[in-house]
């Protein structure tokens, strides 16, 4: 019996558990029980109302500024080592492009631990 | 066709058909699955094919984190948690073929040529039955589904480390019960 255990475990386990034959009818009943279709409006709706679609909305965001979001990381890189603020317009510009990559990377990683 | 344009089509369309071969390609497993766990055909093909079911109604969730035949395991397997967690009387393939009492092993000794394998894969059955639930579906998954440790702890929603841990003590059990019972 041992060399069943670390031999052939898996064989000796099938041989013991015969699979199911594929069955034609057992696709055709699952296909007769499913429930009805969703209309084209519904599905959109639930689209919209995904995470999915914030996470769209987001990354389409970032490309499309995406020039100011690199323009912010210089100006704040220039900051950091001048050690010197950015003028008021200019800091409001950042935080709008930073709270905005930051958006897309929280919604990412959130979706990635679901 | 290739399965993710398949769910593709499911997913935008709602393309039946294509939902049919996606069923035709997973029923086997599935239903072999549920096989092993209630020893019911007729019990494991309505899992089946709620689970089925499940996969139409939930497809839009499906991420793709992991491959679409784990995510399925894990619907069948969520399925069968609450299956035994509402108390539905458990079956297992010996009840269906009548377990063989330790007395009437014992007087079928003399006749082990031609029953030998039928009594092993019976004693076989009746250890796997005998584990504990968590144990006795790593083993199922792992050896008779063929997923990685991976992937179980994906289905089973626990860390790799246990679903080791099962699979070690599962082994353990198994070993225990027939090295003492099943014929050579």
């Amino acid at each position: 019996m041992k060399e069943y255990f670390d031999k052939e475990l898996s064989t000796l386990l099938r041989e013991s558990y015969p699979q199911p034959e594929h069955d034609a009818a057992f696709t055709r009943r699952v296909l007769r029980a499913l429930p009805a279709r969703k209309s084209l409006l519904i599905r959109v709706l639930e689209f919209v109302a995904s995470p999915w679609f914030l996470w769209l909305v987001i990354v389409a965001l970032c490309i499309v500024f995406r020039s100011r979001i690199m323009e912010s990381a210089a100006i704040c890189v220039r900051s950091i080592s001048s050690a010197t603020l950015p003028d008021s317009d200019t800091l409001s510009k950042m935080i709008v492009s930073f709270t905005l990559f930051a958006f897309m990377l929280v919604t990412l990683w959130r979706e990635a631990e679901e | 066709m290739e399965e993710k344009l398949l769910i593709a089509k499911v997913l935008l369309l709602n393309d039946e058909k294509a939902f049919a071969q996606l069923v035709e390609r997973y029923q086997r497993p599935v239903r072999g699955f549920f096989l092993t766990q209630t020893g019911d055909p007729a019990l494991s093909d309505d899992l089946a094919q709620e689970t089925f079911i499940r996969v139409w109604e939930r497809l839009g969730s499906f991420r793709q984190l992991s491959g679409f035949s784990t995510w399925l395991y894990r619907i069948a397997y969520n399925l069968w948690y609450d299956e035994v967690r509402s108390r539905r009387p458990m079956l297992s393939l010996d009840d269906a073929e009548g377990p063989p009492l330790e007395a009437e092993i014992s007087l079928q000794a003399g006749q082990r040529d031609e029953n030998c394998e039928r009594e092993r894969a019976r004693w076989v059955r009746q250890a796997v039955a005998r584990m504990d639930e968590p144990e006795r579906t790593c083993i199922v998954l792992f050896y008779l589904q063929e997923q990685s440790t991976r992937a179980i702890a994906r289905i089973m929603d626990m860390p790799e480390g246990t679903v080791r841990s099962h699979l070690s003590r599962g082994r353990a059990k198994l070993k225990a019960i027939l090295e003492n019972n099943v014929p050579r």
